[in-house]
């Protein structure tokens, strides 16, 4: 279900809302709808994390899982997730300090992949009036639903499978209930523990309970989707509790109205399909198209059957030879650490391949 | 929110004369629309071998690393070349077409007074030159290379174009929504103020490191550099950056450009495969300094004096994604790659055109090793 769209160009509608008594905590929601400044980038670096460690996962679980259909799934699966990441800001003995929480909508890596190469395949196309309408839902009944607390060791176990995160950078996982002022709870049948957001900020609240981070800070990021209005709550009692004032941008998925009017009109956009698209350049002007189109174009680039080395009848596939994403080399401290720097590489190469 | 009072400074590119100029057209893409024009024709089929390889066809000594362009390339006497021009926004002729081609594929030049005309602050004309070029201003250029030394010029290379990138967000952005927007002015602020490498943080790295990457995996061509031309793609904004750092670091065995800007002969780098000389870099292409860049940052990246672990080590930590990306050698197979992923995104290709591009790409690649 879409909700109704109302934004004007470049006019972010903020929610703002101060909490009176002992909340010293803002908290803050804007409206992001064309691609400006670096919210898109973010999210999708912090999508190709997870996007990396899906593939690791596979490699070492699903190798020879063939059936393309699943592979749709899984690409429909990734794809549909939403990512968030949330930075806490605070200071330590004067300096300031910034810890990163990256996450990803769902339940647990192990058990999405689970439920699309284990489970039942999935129903084809059209579907029926009574056919599932969300892919969600759809692959939650054909998994085989953990207990939060069960999902939560499944995730803790794939922490393997995740490269690139540090100190600074963290996953945040699904995490039990316990003590913690961000209620679960559901709505439209979807648990919101599962949200990115809510991973992000519980472990954001694990980390002050447990004093790995000092309270007093600010919480600011990045939603890939619309956060819900009911979630909106318990983020100003997380913001009361600890007083911490939570700034977060989500991503609107169109525009309407008056400032889709006045764009088109202005010459600068123009309505291609779906898209709204810059009129000069054919470029999608809008953070939620681009984000996703990026985010394909990570799922291509690493899990599809071309990328996975898969080959199926008289259609070869093959990884591509170049990377486009960041990926993890080595540490410099695997390399010389002494003495004069070495003279230019040379490295042998394959005089048939120049490789 | 800090709004910096630092005014954009600007330049006067000189344009025109014969082949040497910097294209001052913007919005506009013209490497896109040739590729969909291609796909459009051949689909999947290969390439024709008789066809020149289109840097082949721009460039008149396409093997040298200074080669002048061609303003007449073969591929304009296609029949559907006016059919691509007649796509293209703003009426554009066909050698304006070209010029933009020239410059985003990296085959321009540098050369001071002919190609580009310094900005102030450089402290001498090449290493100006490659600078401007590459729009960044002298305080970030100077501030980097202090926190790197010249050991370590190609990462701070990286950074310089990072914090430009910044620089014009924190500029051009309205203030109170920068927070919203992920554009931090305490980064740069902070980077700013550092006096040496220890003190910029991690997170700051993380941060700068991810402005350069998401600029080099989108094909985001067409904006208005400060200096008012065309902005170069990013990947040779960093090739040029680290050529000013070497050129600002003095030559042992003679400086390799003749005072005209022309490669000093018996001096000067030949860009063959062997020879490890220096490049004279003004006189040569982007894409030529590209190539001697990526063996440059990797000579650099194996080298780490123990006193400098620390802050060495994490800035070579976060730019190792960088480097890798930028060790394509074949650039302009992996710009249609790129362009044809944006491509999808815009609806404008299949993920399977974006597949035979990629496809195409892959021939010229090396396996990448899991």
């Amino acid at each position: 279900m879409r909700p109704r769209l109302f934004v004007t160009l470049s006019t972010a509608v903020v929610m703002s809302t101060t909490l009176p008594a002992r909340a010293a905590g803002t908290v803050e929601f804007e409206r992001i709808t064309l691609d400006e400044g670096n919210v898109t980038a973010f999210l999708e670096a912090t999508s190709q994390h997870y996007v990396d460690a899906m593939r690791a996962l596979i490699n070492e679980r699903y190798r020879d899982e063939y059936r393309a259909i699943r592979w749709e799934a899984l690409e429909e699966a990734m794809r549909g997730a939403s990512v968030a990441r949330l930075e806490y800001h605070f200071t330590v003995n004067g300096f300031p300090n910034v810890r990163v929480y990256h996450a990803m909508g769902g339940r647990s890596l192990s058990s999405i992949a689970q439920s699309i190469f284990e489970g039942p395949t999935r129903p084809g196309t059209p579907d029926s009036p009574l056919s599932p309408t969300d892919f969600d839902d759809e692959s939650e009944s054909a998994a085989t639903k953990l207990p939060v607390i069960e999902e939560a060791a499944v995730d803790l176990a794939d922490s393997r499978f995740y490269m690139g995160f540090g100190d600074v950078g963290v996953r945040a996982p699904v995490m039990a209930r316990g003590s913690s002022v961000l209620d679960a709870f559901v709505v439209a049948e979807k648990d919101r523990l599962f949200d990115p957001e809510f991973k992000a900020l519980r472990s954001i609240e694990k980390d002050l309970q447990d004093q790995v981070v000092p309270r007093g800070g600010s919480i600011r990021g990045s939603v890939s989707e619309l956060v819900c209005t009911s979630c909106e709550g318990a983020m100003k009692r997380f913001s009361e509790t600890y007083a911490i004032d939570i700034r977060l941008s989500h991503l609107y998925p169109s525009m309407r109205g008056a400032g889709l009017d006045e764009l088109v009109a202005s010459g600068k956009a123009r309505l291609r399909g779906s898209l709204l698209v810059d009129a000069t350049t054919d470029r999608p002007l809008l953070a939620s198209d681009l984000l996703h189109g990026a985010r394909e174009g990570q799922i291509r680039r690493s899990l599809s059957p071309r990328a996975m080395g898969r080959s199926f009848k008289r259609m070869p596939w093959s990884r591509r030879s170049f990377r486009l994403n960041p990926i993890r080399l080595p540490r410099l401290s695997e390399g010389s650490s002494e003495g004069s720097p070495p003279s230019r590489p040379r490295t042998p190469k394959d005089p048939a391949t120049g490789c | 929110m800090v709004r910096w009072p630092l005014a954009l400074a600007t330049a006067s590119f000189v344009v025109g004369g014969g082949n040497a100029y910097a294209t001052n057209t913007v919005g506009v893409d013209v490497f896109s629309h040739l590729q969909r024009e291609r796909i459009a024709r051949v689909g999947d089929e290969p390439l024709p071998r008789a066809q020149d390889p289109l840097v082949d066809q721009l460039l008149i000594e396409p093997s040298s690393p200074y080669s002048a362009t061609r303003a007449d390339p073969a591929f304009t006497n296609d029949v559907e070349w006016p059919e691509v021009l007649a796509q293209l926004p703003g009426r554009l002729s066909s050698g304006e077409a070209v010029a933009v081609l020239h410059w985003d594929l990296g085959l321009t030049r540098a050369r001071p007074g002919q190609d580009i005309l310094p900005r102030d602050g450089f402290r001498d004309p090449f290493v100006g030159a490659s600078a401007t070029k590459a729009d960044v201003d002298a305080d970030i250029f100077w501030h980097m290379v202090d926190l790197t030394g010249f050991r370590h010029s190609t990462k701070a290379a990286t950074y310089a174009v990072a914090m430009q990138i910044l620089r014009r967000q924190l500029l051009e952005s309205d203030p109170g929504r920068q927070a919203s927007l992920g554009i931090d002015g305490e980064v740069f602020r902070r980077v700013m103020k550092a006096v040496h490498l220890d003190q910029v943080t991690t997170y700051d790295m993380e941060y700068l490191a991810t402005l350069v990457q998401h600029r080099l995996i989108h094909w985001q061509v067409g904006d208005r550099a400060t200096t008012g031309a065309r902005a170069l793609p990013t990947v040779f904004r960093v090739a040029r950056v680290a050529a000013a750092y070497r050129d600002a670091q003095g030559y042992l065995n003679g400086y390799p450009c003749n005072p005209a800007a022309t490669p000093r002969v018996g001096t000067a780098g030949t860009g063959a495969e062997e020879d490890d000389r220096p490049l004279c870099f003004v006189a040569a292409t982007d894409r030529a300094v590209h190539r001697w860049y990526v063996d440059e940052s990797d000579r650099q990246a194996r080298w780490v004096p123990e006193r400098e672990a620390d802050g060495i080590g994490r800035l070579a930590g976060f730019l190792s994604a960088v480097l890798v990306l930028l060790d394509l050698a074949p650039i302009v197979e992996m710009f249609e790659a790129v362009a044809a992923d944006d491509l999808v995104t815009a609806k404008l290709f299949t993920s399977t055109e974006a597949d035979v591009a990629a496809e195409r790409a892959d021939r010229l690649f090396c396996p990448l090793p899991e």
